[in-house]
């Protein structure tokens, strides 16, 4: 049998750099070439050349390590492959934020005499818009984001009220108030400085982007074309809908001011901040506005295959940019003027302490009633001032790149989608205010249907107390959480049930103490304990805490018995929920345990929690 | 039959293929002296300080041009070439040869490798 002999040589692939290169190579040419080279000294042509290879291979290495460290979040160095890195994982960059928070409000208007009495005239109690322009004493812009109505501090009946209301100017002689001063309170504003600028917008071009040439943007607030359509913006241009809030009309307008409701947005855009040259573009679709029907669905008919009369067909090439030309990615304008209102500023400095904001540099007063005095409408108007009785914080400089690093995970684990329990819960407590507040929720599989998720909720009304979420809160969450539920996923809005209970307490109570006194701090004690904010749907109660908790208090010298009871239907003029439960059959050692649905509420803590002392 | 030393300079091209090489050890060392005079800093890649860097010398012509240029082919064979022994390193120029052009100096080195000796002469323009 012939047998053939490979010759098989040492080639090592581990080599990185030059040195180790050049090494090996040599090596190489001593064992396998000794018969042609010799001279291994650097100025022979041979380890010229041997060099050259080497420091190829060099920086070949060099490269393929950067390229694959730029592969990874963790290991990238260079800027712009972080912040790809970011856009991919959803990360949105963005630049400087601006601090905000509440200041209180001060309207100087006339007196008047009514009945005789000297009183605010709050005929002059008019608005002042919101914007209005407010100045830090180290010179930065604030702006009020919401409307001052300060006809609302005093309805004009009854005495005003006295942390509101209080005498502005006298009279020299008399004595008596010619001017009021009325306070508004708790005025959300915030760093920075609203302005607009336009564009002029030409042909068709599909993703435009339209740059606003000014560091430092904060927001895009609106965008409005000379056609006066409103483009909104979306979080990505595939999202083709936003939520919308119209003023709820109905009997529960005081929980839920404004229903949901979803609007179709063909109209659209995205922003994008550049954290190399600090700017802000707005991005838009790839749909031609000109030619815009109102169809945003493509005619799936005008992408099939014609076959002009044949009965089979291979296969066959398609361009997608065919699907880019559908509407489906929103608009982009054409030939038009696009006016874009935005915010500027933020930044660390914005962050100031209390009474730091003092100065209102600008502000529109509204006042409906023409028949009053111009002058003194003026001088109310003009009489607008400002303090912030607490800090104004939240601002910050642009992230650092390794900051951005830092944040990407955590954006990265906060999808928007609502898969498991805990983001239906998370997702129904996130719901803006104004459409209603989920005070809590709870989720878990229908046990009858496993592609079904029951939602249940529970609110609060005005004074407080958890109470069963109105309808019009409830349509709203199904709308809220419509958008970011799986396709497959039916999810049902279902009501929780509100135990409310009594606590009664008897202790035994040091001779050195007070017995009043000491009943008083167990009762303030146990209201604190129970405070509903506290308390979690199927959250136990569990009785040794509560021992523990009046057992610590000075003067008590033992825990006699403490006894929940249930409260039901109506009772001496309070109204507690239907819900009977039995408390004895649900105490198990010394914990008493409720439904996954059910809250435990002391809902009357004044009449509710009481005790006795011996 | 003795095997190539190493690969002549300038580079020629081989009936054999590939280059011409050097069969003699005196014929080698003057083809790598010649390469180390005539390479100036920063033309070789990682060693940036290989060569004589002659360049710079012709270049700056000044009344001791000649004594510099002998000086830094003997600091250059002394580093990169330690198994050379120089014997005589001659510079001359158009001041003191009339076959050289101005603009040009002829570099004359005898030296020797173990018992062996040769002499290396290169005209270097500027």
């Amino acid at each position: 049998m012939a047998t053939t002999t490979q010759k098989k040589r040492n080639i090592k692939y581990l080599n990185r750099d030059f040195e180790s290169y050049k090494r090996d190579l040599i090596d190489h040419l001593r064992i396998y070439f000794p018969d042609t080279v010799q001279d291994f000294n650097e100025s022979s042509v041979g380890i010229m050349f041997t060099e050259l290879v080497s420091f190829i291979g060099d920086n070949m290495s060099f490269y393929l390590d950067k390229r694959v460290n730029e592969s990874f979040l963790e290991t990238a160095v260079e800027a712009r492959n972080i912040l790809k890195h970011a856009k991919q994982l959803g990360f949105k960059p963005f630049g400087k934020t601006a601090a905000a928070g509440v200041t209180d409000t001060f309207l100087k208007v006339p007196a008047r005499t009514i009945n005789q009495r000297i009183v605010p005239d709050m005929r002059y109690a008019g608005t002042i818009k919101k914007g209005a322009k407010l100045k830090s004493k180290s010179g930065k812009t604030y702006e009020t984001l919401v409307d001052i109505d300060f006809n609302t501090v005093w309805n004009g009946t009854g005495n005003p009220p006295s942390n509101l209301v209080v005498v502005g100017d006298r009279d020299g002689q008399t004595k008596q108030p010619t001017t009021f001063v009325l306070k508004k309170t708790g005025i959300d504003i915030k760093a920075g400085e609203t302005k607009v600028t336009t564009f002029s917008v030409g042909a068709y071009q599909s993703f435009k982007r339209l740059t606003v040439s000014e560091d430092d943007v904060l927001e895009i607030l609106n965008a409005v074309d000379s056609e006066a359509n409103t483009w909104y913006e979306v979080e990505y241009l595939a999202q083709d809908t936003v939520f919308d809030g119209l003023a709820n009309t109905g009997n529960d307008a005081t929980d839920v001011p404004f229903l949901l409701k979803l609007r179709s947005v063909p109209y659209r855009f995205i922003s994008e901040f550049n954290i190399a040259t600090n700017r802000t573009s707005l991005v838009f679709g790839t749909g031609d506005a000109q030619s815009f029907d109102g169809d945003l669905i493509p005619d799936l008919g005008d992408l099939a295959l014609p076959l002009f009369g044949r009965d089979t067909f291979t296969d066959f090439s398609l361009d997608p940019q065919n699907f880019l030309k559908t509407r489906t990615l929103g608009l982009a304008p054409v030939n038009t003027t696009m006016t874009v209102s935005y915010r500027v500023g933020g930044g660390d400095d914005t962050n100031v302490g209390s009474g730091e904001i003092n100065t209102v540099a600008e502000s529109t007063f509204d006042i409906g009633d023409s028949t009053l005095n111009a002058a003194t409408i003026r001088d109310v108007g003009n009489s607008f001032s400002v303090a912030n009785p607490g800090p104004i914080q939240g601002g910050r400089d642009q992230l650092s790149i390794e900051e951005i690093r830092q944040l990407i995970p955590a954006v990265f684990a906060a999808q928007s989608r609502v898969v498991t329990p805990q983001d239906f819960i998370a997702r129904s407590l996130s719901m803006p205010a104004k459409f209603g507040s989920v005070f809590r929720a709870t989720a878990r599989l229908n046990a009858l249907n496993k592609n079904s998720v029951e939602l249940i909720t529970l609110s609060r009304n005005s004074e407080g107390q958890v109470t069963i979420a109105p309808g019009d809160l409830k349509n709203n969450l199904k709308t809220y959480i419509s958008r970011f539920r799986m396709m497959t996923d039916a999810v049902e809005i279902l009501d929780g049930t509100v135990i409310n209970i009594a606590v009664n307490f008897n202790i035994l109570v040091n001779s050195d103490f007070n017995k009043t006194e000491v009943v008083a701090n167990c009762i303030d004690t146990l209201k604190d304990y129970f405070e509903i904010t506290s308390w979690q749907l199927n959250q136990p109660i569990n009785l040794t805490d509560i021992y523990t908790a009046l057992a610590a208090i000075p003067g008590v010298l033992s825990v006699i018995d403490v006894t929940i009871t249930n409260k039901v239907g109506n009772f001496d003029g309070r109204v507690y929920s239907n819900t009977t439960f039995n408390v004895n059959s649900n105490k198990k050692n010394g914990i008493i345990y409720c439904n996954s649905n059910a809250i435990f509420e002391i809902k009357f803590p004044n009449k509710d929690i009481t005790g006795a002392a011996r | 039959m003795a095997g190539s030393i190493n690969i002549r300079f300038p580079l020629r091209k081989s009936p054999k293929g590939a280059f011409e090489t050097n069969q003699s050890t005196i014929q080698a060392v003057a083809d790598d002296l010649r390469i180390l005079i005539l390479t100036n800093y920063g033309e070789r890649p990682i060693h940036y300080d290989f060569g004589a860097n002659l360049r710079r010398i012709i270049f700056e012509q000044g009344p001791d041009v000649r004594q510099q240029i002998s000086d830094a082919i003997v600091a250059a064979v002394d580093k990169w070439m330690p198994f050379v022994i120089l014997q005589d390193v001659q510079v001359n120029d158009s001041s003191t040869s009339p076959t050289v052009r101005p603009n040009e100096v002829n570099v004359k080195i005898t030296f020797s490798v173990g018992q062996l000796e040769g002499v290396l002469e290169q005209r270097i323009r500027a």
